[in-house]
């Protein structure tokens, strides 16, 4: 999977390749990271969408913080995937870690965006 | 109900305009509190409320409704709040977006809306806030659509101006790569300070119509809602306010005013130099007491003087931000943000709103909002050295009497002061001496003046050397004589 990895002082997102592919946000999402991961999303998508992967899980139960402008970003690649035309659209798994209480709280809520598209694991 | 495609349209431009400000304000509280950006997050959201509950966009002004719950319990925490409140704000805002987006009436998808409402009111039972309690009813109606014109703020406009008029000048004196480089900048200011037109009339009013009735219906009531207003043209702000305030109004007159049937009557027309707009209706009229009472309770003003308050000075505390009679809040009033908004958005074109009320016989609200002249008669000359032709307001009359000779080519910056202006023979032109029975001025022309009708381009403060106007679709500068002196 051919989409440039963040890595930076307290963030880092890799994209690892596998059946399903799965994309891996650890450390604190800030707004420092927000440019760097709107590409990275949209890049994902561009690559997830042309290969007709069906599934890509997003692990973010080693992500502690995530400001609100990456959240932003990662409804809006959310948005995107529905928007998408059909055969271009893929579902996102969620693994998630409940112990942190941003995700707790939010994770459901995020969910309601597209009910067909996203499901969240604990 | 079907809309038509173009407003549905123009809702969504709106709307999502909206909610970029929403969005900014709401980032802007959180970083330092402060009051103009709360009143305009509460503003905003509760005309999107309204705009959207108008064009069927119910879902929409489901959200917004949770998104106001949301915001009161930020406030009752002075704004400090967790990451993940902070998070579900910004996920409220992105889900209106989508919702926006979607087509009216059509299917939501994978969108789970009652879901997102239950989590909404799941954060809102865990912070254990005590929110006003909600009254049960109604569901759904009226609409309004506000000018699709970029917004901007009467006080910048005014800023703006006097630089646009020398941009103009520039622009209009300068030849080659530089004329076309300086036209840009002199269309982008004049796109954000001058003129921007809009008719008004019934046809911009008579769609509340079917909203209002729908209201009314939700609430058990009926309405006769009957519009009669004269064709007018004003700028957009004027017409936006105006569509502000036929929201707001007609809303109160249906909720507050009409007991079970009644008539709401919208009129406007022009009167001097104003539009004024009437909302009137036949229902049981304000409850003053029960205003003096909730100004006591929400701690405006002592008992004592409450007493001793006019009904004028009730009105005014029944504008001010977040009162309501109501202590209970439903979707459609009680968060006393209407009135605020129409006096807020009134008072910024140097209007004003007032109300007149009899027990049981109805509330006569009118709101009077200067509106510019669009055109004005002029002579029109032309100047020696100036590129384009210069009016003067027809107040001004041409007089034999000696007058002070101008030079309009030098004063503008056109060309330097000529050392032979003025001497007869040494400078093409013929003076003409022009007074307005107070002060009188003469400029050379190079041909005799004529009348014409200057259309108002660019209004600019009264300390302006002038403004721009079209006259025969060619723009030309309005000169203001006492400022050439």
């Amino acid at each position: 999977m051919l989409v440039a990895s963040i890595l930076a002082a307290d963030f880092v997102a890799d994209v690892l390749p596998g059946d399903p592919p799965e994309l891996r946000l650890t450390g604190s999402a800030d707004s420092d990271t927000t440019v760097q991961l709107t590409s990275l999303l949209s890049s994902l998508h561009d690559r997830l969408s042309a290969t007709r992967v069906p599934t890509v899980v997003l692990d973010i139960t080693s992500l502690e913080l995530m400001c609100a402008s990456a959240f932003n970003a990662l409804t809006g690649w959310l948005m995107q995937i529905a928007d998408a035309p059909a055969h271009a659209r893929y579902h996102v798994r969620i693994r998630s870690n409940p112990t942190i209480p941003w995700q707790r709280r939010t994770l459901m809520t995020l969910s309601c965006f597209a009910t067909d598209l996203i499901s969240v694991e604990s | 109900m079907n809309f038509p495609d173009e407003l549905v349209q123009q809702f969504r431009q709106v709307a999502l305009g909206r909610l970029d400000r929403i969005e900014s304000a709401w980032g802007n509280i959180l970083v330092h509190v402060n009051d103009e950006a709360v009143t305009e997050l509460h503003r905003e959201i509760h005309t999107l409320k309204g705009e959207s509950r108008v064009l069927g966009f119910n879902d929409v002004n489901v959200v917004c409704h949770k998104l106001e719950d949301l915001l009161e319990v930020a406030r009752s925490k002075g704004y400090a709040v967790d990451e993940d409140f902070d998070l579900t704000v910004n996920m409220a805002l992105r889900f209106m977006a989508m919702l926006v987006r979607k087509k009216v009436g059509s299917q939501l998808g994978g969108i789970d809306l009652p879901g997102f409402v239950k989590q909404i009111d799941q954060l809102l039972s865990e912070l254990r806030v005590e929110l006003p309690a909600r009254r049960s009813g109604a569901m759904m109606a009226i609409k309004v659509p506000e000018a699709t014109a970029v917004r901007v703020p009467a006080a910048l406009r005014q800023r703006l101006g006097p630089i646009a008029i020398d941009a103009f000048i520039e622009y209009a004196g300068a030849k080659g790569t530089r004329r076309n480089r300086l036209r840009q900048s002199w269309h982008s200011l004049r796109d954000l300070a001058g003129v921007q037109r809009a008719i008004v009339g019934e046809g911009q009013v008579a769609k509340h119509k079917s909203g209002a009735v729908a209201l009314a219906r939700d609430l058990g009531k009926t309405v006769d809602v009957v519009f009669e207003m004269d064709t007018t043209e004003v700028t957009t702000e004027v017409l936006a306010v105006l569509d502000v305030a036929v929201l707001h109004l007609l809303r109160n007159a249906i909720d507050h005013g009409v007991v079970e049937r009644g008539r709401v009557r919208i009129a406007g027309s022009m009167q001097g130099d104003r539009f004024v707009l009437v909302v009137e209706d036949d229902g049981r009229g304000i409850q003053f007491d029960r205003v003096r009472t909730r100004a006591v309770e929400m701690g405006l003003v002592a008992e004592a003087a409450a007493r001793a308050l006019d009904e004028a000075r009730l009105v005014d505390i029944m504008c001010q931000p977040g009162f309501s009679t109501r202590s209970v809040v439903d979707d459609i009033s009680g968060r006393g943000v209407g009135l605020d908004v129409v006096r807020a958005r009134v008072t910024e074109l140097e209007g004003s709103l007032t109300a007149q009320s009899r027990p049981g016989q109805g509330t006569t609200w009118t709101i009077a909002i200067p509106v510019p002249a669009m055109t004005v008669r002029a002579h029109v000359l032309r100047a020696p050295g100036v590129p384009f032709p210069v009016a003067l307001d027809a107040q001004w009359t041409i007089t034999d009497e000696p007058a002070r000779l101008v030079d309009v080519s030098a004063i503008l910056g056109l060309t330097p002061a000529s050392p032979t202006f003025g001497i007869p023979g040494a400078v093409m032109g013929q003076p003409v001496q022009f007074t307005n029975g107070q002060t009188s001025i003469a400029f050379l022309c190079e041909r005799d003046p004529a009348p014409g009708l200057a259309r108002r381009l660019l209004v600019t403060p009264p300390t302006t050397i002038g403004e721009v106007v079209l006259l025969d679709s060619v723009e030309s500068l309005l000169v203001r004589p006492e400022r050439l002196l």
